[in-house]
């Protein structure tokens, strides 16, 4: 199948008091219309940026794109004029942010930002782009929405802001939506209402949906692929599915073993040893080395390439495939 | 639930047990290591310096006294050799006036801006912590002195006290300057106020009077202090200003204002009366005002 | 929103006596016999002194001196009479005028010039343009306005004469241009200083993120999500200014020889004519503390944020 979005090799940096700090190292993924693609990572861990640079928001300066492409159905998305790139943005791809109450604007009414999208990129007249608002929040499930286009967004609850923003996201029917951590700033059952809303969406309209979150419970329902970022690189790319069944890398490993699980035995829960590395002074080799409890020697000398432990499941570490097999279980079962 | 940050935060609440003026000393610290590398704040510093030294010592910069060896046939001449700055209307050495012009303003900028801080503490404090009724009355008092026309309320005054000096001049400058810090300071004790530690405090059964001493006011101060310190400049050129009008200071005292008071006449022809004065005037407001902005940049995490 | 506004209106008033009161009191409490004054330094007869006294309520207690002329300006729109029996209103009269279409010159100064500083720097943060205006902005902010009026002259009245010099022959707005701008000095460095802050802050923040992310025009994105959070700030300032601009217009009247009101004020201090001093402050602070309830209100409509409560 041909792929919908295909960001490869994509490398981004940002220049910090004259010092060059490579937040994303050669990030790949692709994604398919109606597929869930799920990027994992800490804090840190260049998932934020690289979403950014895909839909071209970053701030440059400081940031800059030093590599790598991003395409649209074949079409490069990089080194577009802006103006053409503006076209692109909101109306083919969209994105969605973590906090609602500081990404809407907080002085301009909800049916004003909605219809917006509307005046901005398709000319429509104001009544017209008001009659879209109202039907753009009856579809996210706003009550009475023609009596609140006039409310601003504060006087919203957290999971209603939550979705107008995915209503505005979603106002042009775009093929790919971002949602970067769509949910992290909203109450656990909201939590789960916003994802069903993002999936029902995203089956209704046929787009590819790019999850970014570090709460690996989140994506668990609704993600078919996944990729985990650490350090500005991939550390892992697997199906959902395979991910959560047989990690391949320790990193991932650790991951799982810091969540509770209903399907295995209630163990200890473990956190990931160490704290994310400072991405303006990486250590060498391999970026996960001073946490990895499999680290030996040859992790400090070579940055493991992605090597595939089965088809379509590629880790980036130069024990992948003991780890594949199970041998780092035995370890942190202990 | 999922918690990746489990670690982290077990760290921060070992941290936060710990020090309370953690975070605020790491704060100066940072806030200083920040201003040394600014130049601008070594420039003012500079300034400052070299105008609290004239201020205080005019000896070190000049043998003559105030309006001493004048010679009315040499009046109003330019700068030379034997007179720097030129003469003044008089034939008196216009350094000597200059250097002798720092004190009175220095003094009354320093002076009139920490009485006006003290009661912007007091005020700020009462009405920021108490609220309510305390609050309403001190806020209507405010407004009413905010609502004076600097220029004519100080006129007003000035006039009623011919012969005033310096005293007078504080306080009359004091009497219409106080509101502005009060209004800060109040708004600083009001977001602290309920803050966790604050409250922490009063679980433990501190006293009113202990919170707000050891907890409010050391964390609502920093704002205040840079107002302050720009209030300085502020001060000095509103005295400036009045000396100016010839309602502030009067002939034999000597300020950097009065000397402007007296140059106006004359400037067209002789511009060197008026640029000296004005000169050293302005660089010291200007360094009042750049200290300020440096202090409060280096102060304000989210400009790092 | 119509209960703040009357709240706000109610609170104004207490604040309308408090200051109009103390101004009453700093003039006619303080020492100085005003009949005295008028004549100079002749003796003046009992009889006549006592007559005078009488005339002008100078013998009721001070509160009831202020009451009766609180009632005669609120009630009937009456300023009184000097003491040279001449109505305060008409000496007041045609300098309102004059210190009106000053205020006015350097108000529209430093809007437009202000803000365009202002945004031409946020936009450029930490580039030359923005280093220009904050250096050029702190220096006008430094130097005493006097300074700035007699450089202004002397540079752009006499040795290059660009503008009149003094007086208000040539009418409204040339001969008001060159004091206007020295009047507004210190504001338009304000007002620059302030939209550029807000405007850099405003343009880092979330929203302006999302409204790139809409795919908005960089111009659409620039003046409808970042300027117009950020003017709230400089609408407030520019509000409460123009009452600052009435009041502190004396020193620019007296420079460029403008017959305003502050140059009226300031002769009748000298001259102990208290009763066109207050009269005088008083339409300055009524003029003020309308000006800042208008912006309290209007503060409200800018920023929904706000909660009236």
């Amino acid at each position: 199948m041909k792929p919908l979005l295909e960001v490869s090799d994509l490398r981004v940096a940002f220049t910090v008091r004259g010092r060059e700090v490579r937040a994303v190292n050669g990030l790949s993924y692709t994604l398919a219309a109606g597929e869930t693609l799920a990027v994992l990572g800490e804090s840190g861990s260049g998932k934020s940026v690289a979403a950014q640079a895909v839909m071209g928001i970053l701030d440059t300066p400081p940031a800059r794109i030093t590599g790598g492409s991003v395409k649209l159905d074949g079409t490069e998305l990089l080194g577009l004029p802006e103006k053409e790139r503006r076209r692109v943005r909101g109306d083919r791809i969209a994105m969605v942010f973590q906090d609602a109450l500081t990404a809407l604007n907080p002085v301009i009414p909800v049916g004003a930002q909605l219809a917006e999208m509307y005046r901005a990129h398709r000319g429509a007249g104001r009544k017209e782009a008001r009659a879209k608002a109202v039907e753009l929040m009856e579809r996210v499930a706003i009550p009475s929405a023609a009596t609140r286009l006039g409310d601003y967004p504060h006087q919203f609850s957290g999971g209603q802001r939550q979705r107008i923003m995915i209503a505005m996201a979603l106002a042009l029917e775009p093929d790919v939506l971002i949602a970067d951590e769509p949910t992290t700033a909203l109450d656990v059952t909201v939590q789960a209402q916003i994802m069903r809303l993002l999936a029902r969406l995203r089956d209704e309209l046929g787009m590819g949906l790019v999850l970014i979150t570090h709460d690996l419970g989140v994506v668990a329902g609704i993600a078919d692929r996944t990729v985990v970022m650490y350090a500005g690189t991939v550390a892992e790319r697997a199906s959902a599915r395979d991910l959560y069944a047989r990690p391949a890398h320790p990193y991932t490993v650790g991951l799982l073993a810091s969540v509770p699980r209903l399907d295995q035995d209630a163990g200890r829960l473990e956190p990931v040893r160490g704290t994310p590395p400072d991405p303006a002074a990486l250590p060498s080799g391999c970026p996960f080395r001073p946490r990895c409890p499999r680290a030996e020697a040859v992790c400090a000398e070579k940055e493991p390439p992605l090597v595939a432990v089965a088809p379509g499941h590629e880790a980036a570490c130069h024990f992948a495939a003991e780890v594949y097999a199970g041998e780092m279980e035995a370890d942190s079962g202990r | 639930m999922t918690d990746l940050q489990s670690g982290e935060a077990g760290a921060a609440v070992a941290e936060a047990g710990g020090l309370v003026e953690g975070p605020a000393a790491s704060l100066s610290r940072d806030a200083w290591y920040d201003l040394r590398r600014r130049p601008l704040f070594w420039t003012a510093s500079a300034v400052l310096l070299l105008v609290a030294l004239m201020a205080a010592v005019p000896r070190l910069f000049t043998s003559r006294g105030v309006n001493q060896n004048c010679d009315p046939n040499i009046a109003k001449q330019g700068p030379s050799g034997a007179h720097w700055f030129g003469t003044d209307l008089a034939g008196c050495d216009y350094y000597a006036h200059v250097v002798h012009g720092a004190r009175p303003t220095l003094l009354i900028g320093v002076v009139v801006t920490l009485f006006a801080l003290l009661i912007a503490l007091v005020f700020g404090l009462l009405s920021g912590y108490y609220g309510g009724i305390v609050d309403a009355v001190i806020a209507r008092i405010t407004d009413v002195f905010f609502g004076l026309p600097f220029v004519l309320g100080a006129t007003v005054v000035l006039v009623a006290f011919p012969g005033h000096g310096i005293g007078a001049m504080t306080l009359v400058l004091v009497l219409l300057g106080w509101t502005t810090m009060v209004r800060i300071m109040r708004g600083q004790v009001i977001s602290v106020r309920d803050a966790d530690y604050v409250r922490a405090a009063r679980l433990l059964g501190a006293s009113d009077a202990r919170i707000m001493a050891r907890h409010v006011l050391p964390n609502a101060l920093a704002p205040v202090i840079v107002v302050a310190t720009l209030n300085v400049g502020n001060v000095i050129a509103g005295e400036a200003t009045l000396d100016f009008l010839g309602v502030g200071l009067q002939y034999p005292k000597v300020s950097w204002g009065l000397q402007l008071n007296l140059a106006q006449s004359y400037v067209v022809d002789h511009p060197h009366l008026l640029v000296f004065p004005a000169l050293f005037l302005s660089a010291t407001v200007l360094s009042f005002l750049l200290l300020g902005d440096a202090v409060r940049d280096a102060l304000d995490p989210k400009l790092r | 929103m119509w209960r703040y506004a009357l709240r706000r209106l109610l609170q104004a008033v207490p604040v309308f006596i408090g200051t109009t009161l103390l101004i009453y009191l700093l003039v006619f409490a303080l020492p100085g016999d005003p009949i005295q004054a008028m004549a100079g330094d002749k003796p003046v007869p009992d009889t006549v002194l006592h007559t005078l006294r009488e005339r002008y309520n100078l013998n009721d207690p001070l509160l009831e001196q202020y009451g009766k002329y609180m009632w005669g300006l609120l009630v009937h729109g009456d300023l009184g009479e000097n003491y040279d029996g001449q109505k305060v209103s008409a000496m007041l009269g045609g300098r309102w005028a004059v210190t009106a279409k000053l205020a006015v010159t350097a108000w529209v100064f430093e809007l437009l010039l202000g803000i365009t500083l202002g945004v031409w720097a946020g936009l450029r943060r930490g580039k030359l343009a923005d280093t220009l205006v904050l250096g050029g902005t702190t220096l006008l902010i430094a130097v005493p306005v006097f300074v700035v009026g007699y450089t202004a002259q002397i540079l752009l009245g006499v040795r290059w004469p660009i503008f009149p010099s003094a007086g208000i022959d040539d009418g409204w707005p040339y001969s008001y241009l060159l004091p206007g701008m020295v009047l507004g000095s210190f504001g338009l460095s304000y007002v620059a200083r302030l939209t550029r802050t807000s405007l850099a802050e405003n343009l880092r923040a979330d929203y302006v993120r999302t409204a790139r992310a809409k795919g908005l025009s960089r111009s659409r994105v620039v003046v409808r999500h970042g300027l117009r959070n950020s003017l709230i700030p400089v609408v407030t300032y520019l509000g409460v200014d123009f009452g600052a601009l009435m009041g502190g217009a004396i020193v620019t009247e007296g420079i460029f020889n403008l017959p305003g009101v502050g140059q009226q004020v300031f002769q009748s201090i000298q001259l102990k004519e208290g009763p066109v001093v207050v009269g005088a402050v008083t339409l300055l602070v009524l003029v003020f503390i309308l000006v800042n309830l208008v912006v309290d209100l209007v503060y409200g409509l800018l920023d929904p944020r706000i909660r009236y409560d």
